[in-house]
């Protein structure tokens, strides 16, 4: 492909041996439509094959490609160089995460974070139907839009990268875990609404954040951290107010009718094994 | 013998940005800019306070001690102190109206269905009409602020 210009790339590389920051320079030819990782790339087969960072994807689903460009945190796959406007370009680690090398960082405390707020559909009444289903639950196309924008989340914490709150408190459960959280609470098949706002009312949970709105600038896929975390405070402070309500999560659909030659389909079984067991465990530890 | 392994140490770190990562990137978003100032204008705030309390303080040593600390505070350049004081305070109150609105989910609006190119609701229209407000409102009780101090000196 046909070389436009040459772009300086500026590494800040983790040196775990040392124990400190690198800078090293590359110099890449960029083709028009290139991605900050592509260029990588070419750094890695090239220039300096001790080159370390996270792509699986490149294009935007994995979200593991996450690093801070000309200091804002994106996503080096779906970041175009030339997009940029600049002939050198910065690139450093994602922040407020362990460093591990070069430009990748351990994603653990991020992750630990968002199993804190119990993602995941919780049933207090029908349990037989929720480990053996045999049927959907009743959700029209208006409830799943109640949820849909914070589904789309890829867990790349660039949000977490960015929020100053994150920056300065470690325990902080950061803007992707709480509008997990949201993204629960939000969804009708859900009864864990009263059990996710006692996790989230603390200075630690949705009281962390001070709406400066990076969590959203910086999001790949318009999930807007910012926009769930004030909703689940005026929700808080509602429980507190005594008018909230646990909800009754949705029924099932009515069976279908049965149709003459067509054979019932079983559900799907687990797929990896013991996950069926630690599912119950999980279920009954947190729910009794 | 002689292959015995070299002991590596890797050491890591927590990547905390820290009270600098306050300010956030130039290429960040209005609403970062604003948090960065309503803190610096909170914690500054508290600083005056303390001052505040200090100079009022010296009445307790007697009358003469009490004028004569003001009489150091009465001059253009203490007015002038006083007046980037209250601009602070304006500032940190009218900002301060719009975060205990916009942080309790009031004039926000919905989640939406996410269609590319995404929303984001602080970039929407009604919290940006709140900020043009508190903007227009924050001016206003500036200029007459300037006002007030102004009088004292020129006329
Ligand atoms: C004019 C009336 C005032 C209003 C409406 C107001 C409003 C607020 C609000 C809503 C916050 C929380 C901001 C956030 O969520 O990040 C805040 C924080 C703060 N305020 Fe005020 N405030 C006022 C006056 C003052 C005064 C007089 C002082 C100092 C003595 C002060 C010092 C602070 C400090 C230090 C913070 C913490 C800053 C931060 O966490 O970013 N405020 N104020
Ligand atoms: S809006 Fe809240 S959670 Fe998002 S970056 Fe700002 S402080 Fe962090
Ligand atoms: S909310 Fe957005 S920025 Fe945060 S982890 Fe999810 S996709 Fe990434």
């Amino acid at each position: 492909m046909e070389t436009i210009k040459n772009v300086k790339f500026r590494i800040k590389r983790w040196i775990p041996e040392d124990g400190r920051f690198r800078v090293d320079t590359f110099e890449v030819p960029v083709f028009k439509g290139m991605t900050v990782l592509e260029g990588l790339i070419y750094i890695k087969e090239n220039l300096d094959p001790s080159l370390s960072f996270r792509r699986s994807c490149r294009m935007a689903t994995c979200g593991i490609c996450g690093i801070v460009i000309n200091g804002k945190p994106m996503l080096a796959c779906s970041t175009q160089i030339l997009h940029l406007q600049s002939d050198t370009i910065t690139l450093e680690p994602l922040k407020n995460l362990p460093l591990v090398k070069d430009l990748v960082v351990d994603h653990t405390p991020f992750f630990e974070k968002q199993k804190t707020i119990k993602p995941y559909i919780i049933r207090k009444n029908d349990l037989d139907e929720y480990w053996n289903p045999t049927r959907e639950y009743k959700q029209t196309p208006r409830e799943v839009e109640e949820y849909l924008q914070f589904s789309y989340c890829l867990t790349c914490a660039l949000c977490y990268a960015a929020c100053p709150t994150s920056g300065t408190n470690k325990d902080y459960l950061g803007p992707q875990a709480l509008m997990n959280a949201y993204r629960f609470i939000a969804d009708n098949r859900d009864e864990g609404l009263l059990l996710r706002l006692e996790i989230v009312d603390s200075p630690d949970g949705c009281w962390g954040c001070h709406l400066a709105g990076s969590c959203s600038d910086v999001c790949p896929k318009g999930v807007d951290p910012a926009l769930a975390i004030q909703i689940l405070r005026k929700m808080v402070v509602e429980k507190d107010l005594g008018y909230l309500e646990e909800r009754k999560g949705a029924q099932l659909v009515p069976p279908l009718p049965y149709v003459e030659g067509v054979e019932k389909v079983e559900a799907p079984k687990f797929t990896v094994r013991g996950a069926k067991k630690k599912a119950e465990e999980i279920q009954t530890k947190y729910l009794s | 013998m002689g292959f015995a392994k070299r002991k590596r140490k890797y050491k890591t770190k927590y990547n905390l940005a820290g009270t600098a990562g306050w300010i956030g990137n130039l290429r960040m978003n209005m609403e970062r800019y604003l948090y960065f100032l309503h803190r610096i204008t909170g914690i500054g705030l508290v600083f005056y306070l303390i001052l505040h309390i200090i100079i009022t303080s010296s009445r307790m040593y007697g009358e003469s001690a009490y004028e004569y600390t003001h009489s150091l505070i009465n001059n253009p350049i203490a007015d002038f102190g006083l007046f980037i004081v209250m601009a602070g305070l304006i500032f940190h109150g009218v900002n301060g109206i719009r975060l205990i609105l916009n942080e309790y989910g009031f004039l926000l609006g919905k989640p939406a269905r996410p269609i590319y190119p995404y929303r984001q609701i602080l970039k929407t229209r009604t919290p940006r009409l709140l900020i043009l407000s508190m903007i227009v409102l924050g001016f206003i009780l500036l200029i007459i602020v300037a006002y007030e101090l102004l009088m004292v000196w020129v006329f």
